[in-house]
């Protein structure tokens, strides 16, 4: 009996809060409903809209990267379609042969002795500084990077036109090379020669956009050795 | 009396704040609702508009694709070109060096010893007349030095003698370049 007593006080206490609050509610409605729609906006505002917006700038970021790499990927293929297979292999083959992607003592070989000819000096030996196969960092690299092999050319019969002559008509020749320094006593002794060379750059496969050769590299295309 | 006809007008004029202000939540919260949508619809066309990009550079790459060989061809020969590029204007040619000094010697005189090192040349000259080296001195020096990229720092003359025998003169000279050949 006591039990339901207090059951019934506590209900009888908890409709009178429940009145309580509807007349509070009654007496400032006309406040608490604008309150709770700017607080409404409020919320709104943090946690939708300004999420949004940085999404959309966001996207549009993206958006404008992304319909670059189409113009670009579109480009590409127009520029590919244009170019005549046989001259793009022919430019391919001449640079490669200009700066070969590896250290070919052959072509070394051919350069030197078709540029003494033509020079009028006798080679009478040569030595290759080939470097480390494996070894990285044993490779010989110049200021810019890129690795060369060094050479050595006894020479003879040369005199100061010989060697200009000669490092000129080396210049015209494959692979790409300069004379570094001679040491010559009436008219023989030694020349130093770096051939340069450059392994292939795998990236380049998955590269996608191509753009045609400007008229600058298409004049250094034209200068280096043809074949 | 008047105060009580002051009093109702104020009650009036504050349910009329009130109504305004009612007015002016519920047209912010509509307006932010609307915005929200607004912001939101867009958000949703700019990802498919990213979304038929991706899907047509995909179809773009398929085409890319057949011309494989072609474009790395290309993509090859750019890449040699730029190295060579770059190799040619990054160090001085020796052979340049050495035309320097042969084209600012007057012709009489003989370079018959040529030594390297890193960075300097160093020649030995002959000449019967001893006006030649005259010539080559006052001239010629002055040539070398303002000649067109010569880079000379410093020049010495290292030695000068009668050759053996009295038939003519022997200088030794050594030009020292601001950058190394290599």
């Amino acid at each position: 009996m006591t039990r339901l007593c207090s059951l019934y006080t506590l209900h009888h206490s908890s409709k009178k809060h429940m009145q309580e609050l509807i007349f509070f509610y009654k007496k400032y409605q006309s406040i608490i409903i604008p309150c709770l729609f700017f607080l409404g906006a409020i919320f709104i505002f943090i946690q939708i809209i300004m999420p949004t917006l940085s999404a959309i700038g966001a996207q549009r970021q993206t958006l404008k990267t992304e319909e670059q790499k189409l113009s670009d990927y579109t480009n590409s293929v127009t520029v590919l379609n244009s170019l005549d297979d046989a001259q793009v292999s022919k430019n391919a083959n001449i640079a490669i042969s200009a700066l070969p992607p590896s250290k070919d003592v052959q072509s070394i070989y051919l350069a030197l002795t078709t540029s003494a000819t033509k020079a009028g000096i006798i080679l009478t030996g040569f030595s290759v500084s080939l470097g480390d196969v494996f070894g990285k960092t044993s490779v010989p690299q110049n200021t810019t990077g890129i690795p060369f092999v060094v050479v050595t050319v006894k020479v003879e019969g040369a005199n100061i036109d010989n060697i200009i002559e000669f490092s000129n008509e080396l210049a015209k020749v494959s692979p790409l090379n300069k004379v570094t320094g001679a040491n010559i006593n009436s008219g023989s002794g030694d020349m130093d020669i770096v051939f340069y060379y450059k392994p292939y750059d795998l990236r380049l496969i998955n590269q996608n956009v191509v753009k045609p050769l400007s008229e600058s590299e298409q004049l250094m295309l034209n200068e280096l050795p043809q074949q | 009396m008047a105060q009580d006809i002051n009093l109702l007008t104020t009650e009036k004029k504050h349910e009329r704040k009130m109504a305004t202000f009612s007015l002016i939540s519920l047209v912010v919260l509509i307006f932010t609702i609307l915005t929200t949508v607004v912001l939101l619809l867009y958000l949703l066309f700019l990802k498919t508009n990213i979304s038929s990009v991706t899907g047509k550079q995909t179809l773009v790459l398929k085409q890319l694709q057949l011309l494989n060989v072609k474009k790395v061809e290309v993509l090859t020969t750019r890449e040699r070109l730029a190295t060579i590029q770059n190799i040619k204007s990054s160090e001085p040619v020796f052979a340049e060096r050495l035309n320097h000094i042969a084209e600012s010697s007057p012709g009489d005189i003989s370079i018959s010893t040529i030594s390297t090192d890193l960075s300097s040349i160093t020649v030995s000259m002959n000449t019967a007349n001893l006006a030649s080296f005259n010539t080559f001195f006052n001239d010629g020096l002055t040539k070398i030095e303002k000649g067109k990229g010569s880079g000379v720092k410093t020049i010495t003359l290292q030695s000068f003698n009668i050759s053996p025998g009295g038939s003519g003169y022997d200088a030794s000279m050594q030009f020292i370049y601001a950058t190394p050949f290599k």
